[in-house]
């Protein structure tokens, strides 16, 4: 909790100072339009959220977003599937991919981080290799206006969707049964396993979901460029991780929040689109990300644990 | 010729008129970290020190993402549209995926010019500055293997990657040219480098070893074709294997220099820049004049240009001029 | 200590297994594989990231990753390459690659074991700020007409095999000789697969992390040198991607993720099967925009293989 409240206040901080370099930053219009372009990083940070808790990692989301993208609109246009199913599809697909990565991972015990690198390559592969390159575009007005539309010209659509995984996500991690175990699968598998945790069934729906979740980030993408690519959304994987980190989730397990992570989207987010609007380049924008990132985390340790205590100890 | 002299005169006229307000004009390039790209930052920025001069004052910012990366340009312009530009040049790092941001900039009223990446959806742009015409470039390249090994050469291409619009579009109109003209040239294989070194030049060596009857490697692409050079000196096969690209000649001087490389197709992406701020810049003041229905842009020093309304299936493009074809003789007077 | 467990040693075995028959396979469909050219051509793609790999197994087998080495591996290729530029000798330029990449190693090292995170995200961060230095470093541009000293590294030929070759795998079988017999790297060993049990036998867990990263940011480092000093020309976004491929190739070498485990043999191999399959690939003429989809199919394919041998090891000593 006191993780969150940090946060907010850099959140805060990072708000205040950008909108003294540029003026237009602190407008309602310019924050949410920001936000359509983070809705698929938000919505993929919930799973991976729960994934990171349990120490697990998946390093193929963004290219399970671009496959499910793919095959949706493969489906749509050779299939003349109805566009509104094929998005659905497309989230099967995505938990098609999710329930391999799963079936690896528990089912013959290779660690998550190495089933995911290579199905990243391949989900990634495979959507080139299907579309050959060339993007499927000419969705219907309806399903592009769902991406690029916004509710009363204000609220981009998507964004509600990002709410809706992120209240879900947050309900079932913290007020759920479910939410439970992932956290004790975290602090201790195998001690989970012995006070009858269905570690197994656990961490097969976490990644079920994850890929789900990706597969709807796929659709909302397609939605949103009009077109389904396999270039899509390309290195996204380190960007949802960062997000997640940046908002308090620890890879050794154990702790995180929901919360968290969409904070860490919306710092991202809003620092990104504050030096865009104060013209500070590129290159400098990365490093002021990456420096962010870092002392936000050294100060949660500061916050967090007695620090001066245990550099006495001398232990890492 | 007269009717172009009364266009001139009308334009400068246009300016005198209207010499005003200052504009502002951002220019998105697909990646900021590259020579190619900060030339056109160069002949850009020289045409809005000009322009200044003859009092039509721009507020000019070149910015982009400092690596080739789809979703950054995105977010990038999309913000930068909340500064309400009066026209945006942007190079495009996927075709399709630029679209609804633009076309968004046009409902707003802003001025879209795509310059070196043109977008798939005409309507979400007003002007495509070209550098040289797709065919162009395909039939310089294949003329080049052709002219300097046989019209029967076997050949294989270094790319990109699967998603590179013009690197595609190129590699079709190379296939076409060898049709039409090069029956018996026969393309052995395309392979991708990602425009990356290491991947560029593995790629190229195992081209080398797989196809031993290769006789030219042709890298449209500027990391693949130095890589490619590279790959075939050290094979050892310096002069046997015939290396054509696209690529800056400040990337290739020491190539060429050696004598791995003949030619070295490009254009000049000074001018390239240079003519995309004007074409903006006219297009914001309404200085784009119609003669008989056609209309006419001036090109600073460049000269007078005409707009296509349709040019190789896309519509209102401006072309730079042919392709430049750099060798040993001409290649030091270049510094890009 | 350093338990050598009998799957252990099957590792390098099925991996030289889905090796071989990988190239038989695709000299049955292409003859001109086999041969010395190809031979140097995948040795030498292997060796220029073989340091970086080597040195990530060993940040593997003490519990943690570093993602930040295709960074340090561009700093280190760019500023070498622009001291070459000056004029300064070749000697000093290969010591400044390593130190360079010693330093910025250190630096992730340094805030890991002050501030007890993990290096996994120190290094996300780093990874950011050093590819974003590097941009606003060089401006946009390349380096380029690099001096010909600059090449003698690379094109340097001894037995027909390049030098690089001759270097990379000095260096790895320099690698496996220390790690087996320097204390320290024992030490790894057991703050990776044990934190709780080094500790008590009184090893100071944070020096041997220092150490740790601090050696991977110097091969990886040198890795840069190895690379960059085969062209005359450095793009700024030399190294992009390094750090998941040689997180695989040390994966698929038999490093255990989770720390405690692996071995330098493994990961030589691994490099090699790597880059392997994508000089096959070209030689069985697939459809290029299938390669990624042949490459992580074929990684995995090799993954399960080992997992299999091992159940199927497991099994028969049960019965």
């Amino acid at each position: 909790m006191r993780k969150n409240i940090f946060l907010l206040i850099i959140l805060g901080v990072v708000v205040m100072i950008m909108s003294m370099m540029s003026k237009e930053f602190l407008r309602f219009s310019t924050l949410l339009e920001s936000l359509r372009y983070a809705v698929e990083m938000g919505i993929m940070a919930v799973p991976m959220t729960m994934i990171i808790i349990t120490t697990g990692i998946d390093l193929s989301v963004a290219s399970t977003l671009a496959l499910s993208g793919i095959l949706m609109g493969i489906i749509w246009k050779y299939l003349n599937l109805n566009i509104w199913l094929a998005g659905l599809f497309a989230i099967l697909i995505g938990s098609g991919c999710g329930l391999l990565n799963a079936y690896m991972i528990t089912g013959l015990s290779i660690p998550p981080i190495v089933v995911t690198l290579a199905t990243m390559a391949a989900y990634r592969g495979i959507a080139t290799g299907l579309s050959k390159g060339r993007g499927i575009t000419g969705f219907p007005e309806s399903f592009q206006n769902f991406g690029q539309g916004s509710f009363m010209n204000f609220i981009p659509y998507s964004v509600f969707i990002w709410v809706i995984v992120a209240l879900v996500g947050y309900v079932v991690l913290e007020k759920s049964k479910f939410g439970r175990y992932i956290y004790s699968i975290g602090h201790n598998e195998t001690g989970a396993m012995f006070s009858a945790v269905p570690v197994v069934r656990v961490k097969n729906i976490l990644y079920l979901f994850s890929g789900m979740m990706a597969g709807l980030s796929g659709m909302i993408y397609s939605a949103r460029i009009g077109a389904a690519k396999s270039n899509a959304f390309m290195g996204g994987e380190l960007e949802v991780i960062t997000a997640v980190v940046l908002g308090g989730t620890s890879i050794t397990g154990g702790e995180g929040s929901i919360l968290g992570s969409t904070l860490g989207v919306l710092i991202i987010t809003f620092l990104k689109t504050g030096l865009n609007l104060a013209r500070v380049p590129h290159s400098v924008q990365s490093i002021i990300v990456g420096i962010v990132l870092v002392a936000s985390i050294i100060t949660y340790t500061r916050f967090g644990v007695g620090f001066f205590k245990k550099i006495k100890k001398g232990g890492v | 010729m007269r009717r172009l002299t009364i266009i001139f005169l009308m334009i400068l006229v246009g300016i005198l008129i209207f010499s005003a307000d200052t504009i502002k004009i951002f220019m998105i390039p697909k990646f900021t970290g590259a020579p190619y790209f900060v030339a056109t930052e160069k002949g850009a920025k020289k045409a809005v020190e000009e322009l200044k001069a003859l009092g039509l004052p721009i507020d000019f910012l070149y910015t982009g993402s400092s690596v080739a990366n789809t979703e950054e340009e995105i977010r990038i312009i999309s913000n930068l549209l909340e500064q309400n530009p009066d026209a945006l040049i942007v190079s495009a790092n996927d075709e399709d995926a630029l679209v609804p941001v633009l076309k968004k900039a046009k409902q707003k009223g802003i001025v879209v010019v795509t310059y070196d990446a043109d977008v798939s959806d005409p309507t979400a742009r007003d002007y495509f500055v070209n550098q040289a015409s797709f065919d162009a470039i395909g039939a310089v390249l294949i003329d080049l293997v052709a002219k300097n090994v046989k019209p029967d050469a076997n050949i294989a291409i270094v790319s990109a990657d699967p998603n590179a619009a013009n690197q595609n579009r190129w590699i079709e109109a190379m296939k076409r040219r060898m049709k039409e003209k090069y029956p018996k040239m026969k393309l052995l294989t395309i392979k991708y480098g990602y425009d990356r070194p290491a991947e560029s030049f593995q790629a190229a060596q195992d081209i080398i070893n797989a196809y031993p009857n290769v006789d030219a490697i042709i890298a449209p692409t500027s990391v693949a074709f130095p890589m490619v050079a590279e790959a075939v000196v050290k094979a050892g096969l310096k002069g046997k294997i015939y290396v054509t690209g696209l690529a800056t000649p400040n990337d290739m001087r020491k190539y060429v220099k050696m004598g791995v490389v003949q030619d070295v197709v490009l254009w000049n992406p000074v001018d390239l820049g240079y003519l995309s701020v004007y074409v903006a810049n006219a297009a914001v003041r309404g200085m784009i004049s119609k003669v008989d229905g056609t209309e006419y842009v001036c090109g600073g020093k460049l000269g007078l240009y005409k707009v296509y309304d349709e040019l190789e299936g896309k519509k209102s493009v401006v072309l730079l001029g042919p392709p430049f074809i750099f060798t040993i003789d001409n290649i030091d007077q270049f510094n890009f | 200590m350093m338990k050598i467990k009998v799957e252990n040693f099957g590792r390098e075995f099925t991996l030289g297994i889905v090796l071989i028959v990988l190239v038989s396979f695709v000299q049955f469909i292409n003859h001109s594989f086999i041969s010395v050219r190809t031979l140097n051509v995948i040795l030498e793609n292997s060796a220029v990231i073989l340091p970086s790999a080597i040195g990530t197994t060993l940040v593997i087998i003490a519990g943690q990753i570093d993602l930040s080495v295709g960074s340090i591996f561009a700093v280190s290729a760019i500023t070498s390459a622009q001291l070459a530029l000056k004029g300064v000798p070749m000697f000093l330029v290969i010591l400044w690659s390593i130190g360079i990449g010693a330093i910025l190693g250190f630096l992730n090292g340094i805030i890991t074991v002050t501030f007890r995170i993990p290096a996994m995200i120190v290094t996300l961060a780093s990874m950011t700020i050093w590819r974003g230095f590097i941009l606003w470093w060089t401006k946009g541009y390349w380096i380029t007409d690099l001096p010909d000293g600059w090449k003698a590294l690379g094109s340097t030929r001894i037995l027909n095999l390049t030098l690089p070759i001759w270097i990379a795998f000095s260096l790895g079988i320099l690698m496996i000789f220390l790690v087996r017999n320097l204390r320290i790297f024992r030490y790894v060993y057991a703050v990776g697969s044990n934190r709780k049990a080094a500790d008590l036998i009184g090893i100071a867990r944070w020096k041997i992390l220092l150490f740790i990263l601090s050696l991977n940011g110097a091969l990886a480092g040198f890795s840069g040198l190895l690379s960059g000093s085969r062209f005359f020309l450095i793009p700024s976004n030399i190294g992009t991607g390094l750090e998941l491929s040689v997180i695989a190739a040390a994966v698929i070498g038999g490093t255990n993720i989770m720390g405690g485990r692996g071995r330098i043999e493994g990961t030589i191999i691994g490099v090699i099967l790597m880059t392997t399959i994508s000089s096959s690939l070209v030689f069985l003429n697939i459809d290029s925009t299938w390669d990624s989809a042949f490459k992580g199919l074929l990684i995995l394919l090799a993954i399960i293989f080992d997992v299999l041998r091992k159940k199927l090891r497991r099994g028969e000593s049960m019965g």
